[in-house]
């Protein structure tokens, strides 16, 4: 025990109560007697210290950076209001635009982004919106002007539901849990503050809010209005409680085009793109509009989110596993910004596949901007 | 609720506890006013929105404290925070400081040295941590900051036993410590 800070281990144990009583004298008895050990545990302790303050600021400074991103607190009263310089009015307008713009032109710019690596993202809705006449553009504004008056109480986004649209969705989204959480792929969300969903079966269209978006995982959480949310009941699918197997049989329900799509494949390798560990691949043919759809094992337990595919390679998609995402859910439930509660889903058991997809199709929805 | 009218004790409290409607609403009340100071002083929106997350920070950090007390309206403080971290910030990068806007005179004087010291170093943690990368990151926050027991980290990280999980945690705190004193040097 010459090294230096070779004690960590020990002092952990002694300071989060991992210790036997005997344990625990002997130590302080060294403490008291050795001087050396004592300015040791003194260090240590000084520096775990920091590192708790430094995952609390972390940890408050992304929970007020979501405050910020809430519409109408950060920005906009600063696009509404008069008392400023027109020049800073012009610049916040040309950010706007940029921001608009922007995921026509992000898609080479992503991390993981080489030539053969293919967001699964519908490109197609400004086509769609020409066809589809002026009902779309209604849309689109009503969100915007109804900010105002939705903001009372515990409310910040539209708890009415919207008319139908008809354009081609951007890609998929999957609810996670009744009070209101939904999952999609960061690549659908990032630029928009808020995203419209929509399932066409049980009628619904409605706004939610981006609540968070995981740049390494490329993941979003979307968040309706509790009123919404009360429409629903308890999510019907499972939660991947281990790895997935290679060769396993998998499917997932997304929206390549206006209807759900069923699409079957099995496991091809545990590991993504560029053995990235994050993710795997499954064999299956992947379109775009299957992004942000959730893939599950042939007894309906969620494995992951569809992402990408390759189009150098026949059928391959690249699943985002569940795993990673689900420990980034709990951090947040703990940190009080986001709380999920996946505790109140409800275990199908012994449900044939096609029982398993008339459960979770009205817990599917397509993604619309 | 009217942040304002609010008993001082209730809202120290809801801030303390970091309640995501209470912070909402004062974020909403405060942020445009610190943005309005440092549009006004040679600072841009960004700047605004990092100074006043930082005086919002030390906010939350002082009504942890046990004696903490408003001595004046919650808005006055966190803008009278802000204000001087902002006039630090201009001092210290000697930007156009001469032409600060001093209306500071109604100001309640802040341990404003202390404040800073405090932000400098959880702010170099914060970056040391993300320059440590994952899954070191998150397994040094989930035991040191969320307390998570070394079994929970092992299930949340897939290792085969709590045994691993250890080891792994203890090469992370080593090479933490060693960004820190790279950094710090």
């Amino acid at each position: 025990m010459d090294k230096p800070d070779s004690n960590s281990a020990l002092f952990d144990a002694y300071l989060f109560h991992e210790m036997s009583e005997s344990g625990r004298l002997s130590f302080e008895q060294k403490l008291e007697s050795d001087s050396t050990f004592r300015n040791e545990f003194d260090a240590h302790k000084k520096f775990i210290d920091s590192v708790d303050q430094g995952a609390e600021y972390a940890a408050i400074r992304s929970q007020l950076r979501l405050i910020h991103q809430q519409p109408g607190v950060g920005e906009t009263p600063f696009l509404k209001s008069r008392s400023f310089y027109i020049s800073l009015a012009a610049v916040a307008g040309l950010a706007l635009l940029v921001t608009v713009a922007n995921p026509f032109i992000k898609e080479g710019t992503n991390s993981v982004a080489d030539e053969d690596y293919q967001f699964l993202k519908n490109e197609e809705p400004a086509a769609a919106t020409e066809s589809s006449n002026v009902m779309d553009t209604s849309i689109m504004t009503e969100p915007f002007e109804s900010y105002n008056q939705t903001d009372q109480g515990s409310g910040y986004i539209n708890n009415q539901y919207l008319k139908k649209i008809n354009g081609i969705p951007l890609g998929t989204a999957f609810m996670i849990s009744d009070d209101g959480y939904f999952l999609t792929s960061k690549h659908l969300t990032e630029s928009y503050t808020q995203i419209i969903l929509q399932n066409k079966e049980t009628s619904k269209t409605f706004e939610t809010l981006v609540v968070y978006e995981d740049s390494l995982l490329d993941f979003a959480i979307l968040k309706c209005h509790p009123d919404i949310a009360n429409d629903f009941n308890a999510v019907p699918y499972r939660f991947a409680t281990s790895n997935v197997n290679l060769g396993e049989d998998v499917f997932t329900l997304g929206y390549p085009k206006n209807d759900i799509v069923f699409t079957k494949g099995s496991v091809s390798s545990e590991t993504g793109y560029k053995s990235d560990t994050n993710s795997f691949e499954v064999s299956m043919p992947a379109n775009p509009g299957n992004s942000g759809a959730p893939l599950f094992s042939i007894d309906g337990e969620l494995l992951g989110i569809v992402n990408a595919n390759n189009n150098r390679k026949q059928a391959v998609a690249y699943v985002i596993n569940y795993y990673p995402i689900a420990s980034t859910l709990k951090h947040l439930s703990n940190s009080d910004s986001i709380h999920v509660d996946l505790s109140k889903n409800k275990k199908l058991k012994n449900k044939s596949q096609v029982q398993l997809i008339k459960e979770f199709r009205p817990y599917i929805f397509e993604v619309h901007q | 609720m009217n942040i304002e009218t609010e008993t001082d004790q209730t809202i120290v409290l809801l801030i303390r506890r970091r309640d995501p409607a209470t912070l909402t609403k004062i974020y909403k009340e405060v942020y445009p006013m610190v943005l309005k100071h440092v549009l006004q002083n040679s600072g841009s929106k960004e700047d605004a929105q990092d100074i006043f997350q930082d005086a919002f920070y030390l906010l939350i950090k002082k009504t942890q404290e046990e004696n903490f007390e408003l001595t004046s309206q919650l808005s006055t403080f966190l803008v009278g925070i802000s204000k001087n971290l902002w006039l630090k910030k201009i001092t210290q990068t000697k930007l156009d400081a001469d032409r600060y806007l001093v209306d500071q005179a109604d100001e309640t004087p802040h341990e404003v040295e202390e404040d800073i010291q405090q932000l400098t170093l959880v702010r170099r943690m914060n970056f040391a941590l993300t320059q440590l990368g994952e899954p070191c990151k998150s397994i040094l926050i989930q035991f040191y900051h969320m307390r998570q027991t070394m079994q929970e980290i092992a299930a949340m990280f897939h290792y085969t036993n709590p045994e691993n999980a250890k080891n792994q945690k203890y090469k992370c705190l080593q090479r933490l410590k060693k960004l820190v004193e790279k950094n710090n040097g």
